[in-house]
């Protein structure tokens, strides 16, 4: 048997969440379509069960489709667990409330289903990177950033790649300027989706509409001034600096140069510019 | 997570020998051959520039997982065959070698388990070569990454010319071990559950795949061998195997990372899923294998279940509870070394309960495959 190496394949987690969700979302829509079917069954005859049975049914969908691509899919994948979640509480309340213990079970078994899917969902991201200064999320913004800044057909350096030199770049540099870099990550990811009146993470969006953002972004004045400068800094210095990117694009490090093969490189010692101290009198 | 794709020894195309026969050591010598090993050793020897009695030549085997004597083990190195290594070397005028070892986690169930002891129960006779505990001479060396720095063992550091001699084996881990996972062993703290894996205090947040990839990096194996002579499957085939398994096979290369993702895809197991191999392709980048000998994947052979692997991915989180697995599954040992007091009858149970549920973890390889290539 013979295997071609993929250097960014899904690994075994995300292999195996794609799976279980696939599995899970039969089962979802199978209980939306039973619960349907037999309202009484689970106390939802009225509009409050209509809604849980829509989003048990929905959500299963969702993380069908989610589960089906658990890169590309991302966005849909997260939202499926977020409605999952809520149509877990959902049931737990409505069982209670009415006493009703199919619903009680139904709730219990998709959080069950919610949490284990989140945390492989969060432990195949973490096997892949584990940032130095980026949290999680920020790094998938950094990501997805660097893959709409890096706006070429032809590029030496993978999007995820200049997001590991840029989190490790970070990682070693001490300036306050960190703080404020934090912060753009947050405007970046929350809020300047509105600005293409799409209200959804950035790091959720297609590269397209990405590409859409930054050109505002870059075309916008006052604070977003600011973002467009730390955005360019964040992905094309680590992007330019690559030792690959600078061999691509003809840069000779200075120590491989022609002319300065052959001659004397060592430091030179200058003498310390300072006065010599008065010797102290012993009384 | 790096992103040095150009290791010197890693990033290059390989060649990968696996090759097969009856007679162990006339299988070995032929493996040694055709890879070119004595060649690799003196054009790196000639490179030093060193006199040849002042070249020093490391060996990492697997012995610390030896738990019992075994005259044919599917779970440490063959000693004869590290010492005929050696033999060869020394035919050709090497004369300094190193068999280099640490303890490990099985110090958690067991006691008395130095270097030394244990390698003579395996069968190291330590005749013209020395044995060493690299946690007993210790420098410290910036690994990078997560570890930064740290003590590193000197024999191994200081070698001229550094060999893993893996196992062939499963591992609930990462699916299975080979050269690259070998030399994690020379990582010198004993309890790696602690050091290397999961989060920690102070912010540390390592698992033993980076530990594996940084320990590597910095101090890479020149040369790798795989000893599949008699091979260990299952869920627990990284410690032991009652039933092991005949494979009479010898990997060679001299790029580690090369031969480790052959030594999957004789498991029929996609290498890329194992932990290691993928945190390898992300630091050093894809590469060109040629592969020599027959690549059709064990029969009869189980590999661990990937619900296993991420199981235990998740559970290596907590230390106590990896450390309880540790010991749970820890199930036989050589008189010499006895078991650690407390708890003996608890965990005898457990240990019970784990041969149990072996089966249910395990998928076997599917001799229908064995010829389909990958879409």
């Amino acid at each position: 048997m013979i295997v071609p190496m993929r250097r960014f394949d899904l690994n075994v987690t995300e292999t195996f969440l794609a799976d279980l969700g696939n599995g899970v979302a039969v089962l979802l829509m199978i209980l939306g379509v039973g619960v349907a079917l037999k309202p009484s069954w689970f106390e939802a005859h009225d509009f409050w069960g209509g809604l849980l049975t829509c989003a048990t049914f929905g959500s299963g969908l969702l993380l069908g489709l989610g589960s089906g691509g658990i890169r590309q899919n991302r966005a849909v994948l997260d939202m499926s667990l977020r409605i999952m979640a809520l149509a877990a509480l959902g049931w737990l309340a409505l069982g209670i409330w009415r006493g009703a213990w199919l619903s009680i079970v139904a709730g219990v078994l998709i959080g069950m289903f919610a949490a284990a899917c989140w945390i492989l969902r969060r432990e195949g991201t973490r096997s892949r990177f584990i940032p130095r200064y980026f949290t999680m999320r920020q790094f998938e913004t950094m990501i997805q950033i660097a893959d709409a800044m890096l706006d070429a057909d032809d590029l030496k350096l993978s999007p995820i790649d200049v997001a590991i030199r840029t989190d490790h770049l970070l990682a070693e540099v001490d300036s306050p300027v960190k703080d404020d870099i934090k912060q753009v990550m947050f405007l970046i990811e929350w809020l300047t989706p509105f600005l293409v009146l799409r209200p959804y993470p950035f790091s959720d969006l297609g590269t397209h509409e990405r590409r859409r953002i930054i050109r505002k972004v870059i075309w916008s004045r006052g604070l977003f001034r600011d973002v467009s400068r730390t955005l360019k800094l964040l992905s094309t210095f680590t992007y330019y600096t690559a030792p690959d990117v600078r061999t691509d694009l003809g840069y000779v490090d200075f120590d491989d140069r022609e002319r300065t093969q052959g001659i004397d490189q060592s430091l030179h010692a200058y003498p310390v510019p300072s006065v010599p101290a008065e010797p102290e009198e012993v009384p | 997570m790096g992103s040095s794709l150009s290791h010197p020894v890693y990033s290059r195309d390989a060649t990968v020998y696996v090759i097969s026969g009856t007679e162990k050591f006339e299988t070995f010598h032929r493996a040694v051959e055709q890879s070119g090993f004595i060649n690799h050793v003196l054009d790196r020897w000639r490179a030093t520039g060193k006199p040849q009695a002042e070249f020093r030549i490391a060996i990492k085997p697997n012995i610390m997982t030896a738990s019992k004597h075994e005259e044919n083990s599917p779970v440490y190195t063959d000693p004869a065959l590290v010492e005929d290594l050696i033999r060869l070397l020394r035919a050709e005028g090497f004369s300094r070698f190193t068999v280099v070892e640490t303890q490990n986690v099985y110090n958690y169930s067991y006691t008395g388990r130095t270097v030394q002891a244990v390698a003579e129960m395996c069968g190291y006779s330590g005749d013209g070569y020395d044995i060493v505990d690299l946690n007993d001479d210790t420098v410290p060396l910036d690994y990078g990454g997560m570890l930064g720095v740290h003590p590193a063992g000197r024999a191994w550091l200081e070698a001229d010319y550094r060999i893993s001699f893996a196992k062939n084996k499963t591992h609930w881990q990462c699916f299975y071990t080979a050269s690259l996972k070998c030399v994690y062993g020379c990582l010198p703290m004993w309890d790696k559950m602690k050091v290397y894996h999961g989060r920690g205090r102070g912010g540390r947040n390592i698992e033993f795949f980076h530990a594996t990839a940084l320990i590597n990096e910095k101090m890479p194996a020149h040369f790798g061998f795989m000893d599949a002579w008699i091979s260990g499957d299952g869920l627990t085939g990284h410690v032991r195997d009652p039933y092991p398994n005949e494979t009479h096979t010898i990997f060679a290369s001299e790029n580690c990372f090369a031969l480790d993702w052959v030594a999957g895809e004789k498991m029929q197991i996609d290498p890329g899923q194992n932990y290691v191999l993928q945190e390898a392709m992300h630091r050093w980048g894809t590469i060109h294998i040629t592969r020599v000998g027959n690549m059709t994947p064990w029969y009869p052979w189980d590999n661990v279940r990937p619900i296993v692997v991420i199981g235990f991915n998740v559970i290596e989180e907590f230390y106590w509870f990896g450390r309880f697995m540790s010991r749970a599954a820890a199930t036989e040992s050589d008189p010499r070394f006895p078991q650690v007091g407390r708890y003996q009858g608890f965990f005898k149970v457990m240990q019970a309960i784990v041969r149990l549920l072996e089966g249910l973890l395990t998928r076997a390889t599917d001799p229908k495959k064995t010829r389909r290539l990958p879409v």
